[in-house]
């Protein structure tokens, strides 16, 4: 209990705690000493970190694949017409419902991840019947998007989401643990097939897509040294300085962003195996096992060095 | 795995490389058309759902394979950039032929 209100009053700052609060919960969990439903809550909180880190990568397949149309545009030194021009500031999915349809996709899976994690330490409750609320539109969420996206079922069944529902009110205004375990057993149970299947198209998409980034950011890179090797000459020393570390900024960009998209697929590899061992592990009614524990500590760490991963990215670290 | 937008993304980075290795402004601009088309079959491949199966599909990947070895091999040997083009070109057609994207820019 003293945990759970010590991670209240840490959230109360926001973003910028964040960073502290994943060093503390990591080790927190090797010291294996968070409250049994507190392991949900530092699962929900790793999770819904990823989640900001998909829609960042989703974010930089727009903004490189611009990038690198302007370049290409820019070497070619070509007369553009003004429709041309909108072309070339558009990204890959903007405005599509290809991009609109996942961007709605990874924000329920944040809003059931930052739900999930309410549900498990609420106090009161009104926590309570918001995260439900929320759990109930995002697993209803699911079902319709990921058909939209995969043409597939998400495996989600309307008389279990009602069943939850019944388990929430259940849980009472005294908030009984017992039933509130049982509740928390049960949307884990409903969403892990969806939460499987989101994450296994992603993990499937996200390569394709780092290839896209990765072309990109390299002719970008490449127009720049060819300028270099052609023009250089016509540059005093000081502006080629300049130039060169321009170059070097953006080679750094180029394996950054390999190297981040590498790892988010890996993160979402995590969050699948993480959720399928919460599941598993809160139908043995163990809401603490050590393959859990495990699992959560790897998906913390994930969520981490994707966060500080990207941040580097953007400031050339 | 050998995949399509894969093969595009060697296709294109090799092109690239190309480009720094030849001076000659006509060329240049040739090799960057050529970049431009791929790039545009690039984005309609990811786009587009690519059955695996299919028989262009495979023909697309073997002439991308071909395309990309004579862009390695241009690079030692300079006077082989109209080559690396043609082949590059009818790489290009093989990966159309999938995405139907309709691109006039072979002409």
């Amino acid at each position: 209990m003293r945990i759970e209100r010590y991670n209240f009053l840490m959230f109360r700052d926001g973003g910028r705690c964040l960073k502290f609060y994943l060093i503390v919960i990591s080790m927190v969990l090797l010291l294996g000493c968070v409250s049994t439903t507190g392991h949900v809550g530092v699962f929900s909180k790793a999770a819904e970190e990823l989640a900001v880190q998909i829609e960042k990568g989703y974010q930089l397949v727009e903004t490189s694949g611009v990038q690198g149309k302007i370049a290409r545009e820019a070497a070619e030194h070509a007369e553009l017409s003004e429709k041309e021009f909108e072309a070339l500031f558009k990204g890959l999915l903007e405005g599509s419902e290809d991009r609109e349809i996942r961007m709605k996709m990874i924000k329920q899976l944040r809003a059931y991840s930052k739900a999930l994690g309410e549900l498990s330490s609420a106090n009161f409750r009104e926590g309570i019947d918001k995260a439900s609320k929320e759990l109930y539109g995002v697993l209803t969420g699911f079902t319709e998007t990921y058909k939209k996206v995969s043409g597939k079922d998400a495996g989600i069944k309307e008389r279990d989401v009602g069943i939850f529902a019944t388990l929430v009110d259940a849980i009472g205004t005294g908030i009984s643990e017992r039933k509130r375990k049982k509740a928390i057993k049960k949307v884990v149970d409903i969403a892990d097939p969806a939460i499987q299947k989101i994450c296994a198209l992603l993990s499937k998409e996200f390569p394709t897509l780092a290839d896209y980034v990765d072309t990109n950011l390299s002719t970008v890179e490449m127009e720049m040294k060819d300028y270099y090797n052609k023009k250089g000459k016509s540059l005093d020393l000081l502006h080629r300085i300049q130039y060169l570390k321009e170059i070097q900024q953006m080679h750094h960009q180029t394996t950054k962003a390999k190297e981040f998209f590498d790892n988010l697929t890996k993160g979402i590899d995590r969050l699948a195996k993480a959720h399928g061992v919460l599941r598993k592990a809160v139908n043995q009614k163990k809401f603490t096992t050590k393959e859990l524990i495990d699992q959560i500590r790897e998906l913390v760490d994930f969520a981490r060095s994707l966060r500080e991963f990207y941040k580097g990215l953007l400031e050339g670290e | 795995m050998v995949t399509l937008r894969g093969s595009i993304a060697d296709a294109i980075n090799e092109v690239n490389k190309l480009l720094l290795k030849t001076s000659d402004p006509e060329e240049q601009k040739k090799i960057r058309k050529l970049r431009k088309i791929y790039f545009a079959l690039f984005e309609a491949v990811i786009i587009q759902e690519i059955n695996r199966g299919t028989q262009e599909f495979k023909e697309a990947i073997d002439a991308l394979e071909i395309a990309r070895k004579e862009a390695v091999e241009a690079k030692k040997d300079i006077a082989k950039i109209a080559e690396v083009i043609k082949k590059a070109v009818a790489a290009a057609k093989a990966v159309d032929s999938i995405v139907k994207v309709g691109i006039d820019l072979f002409a």
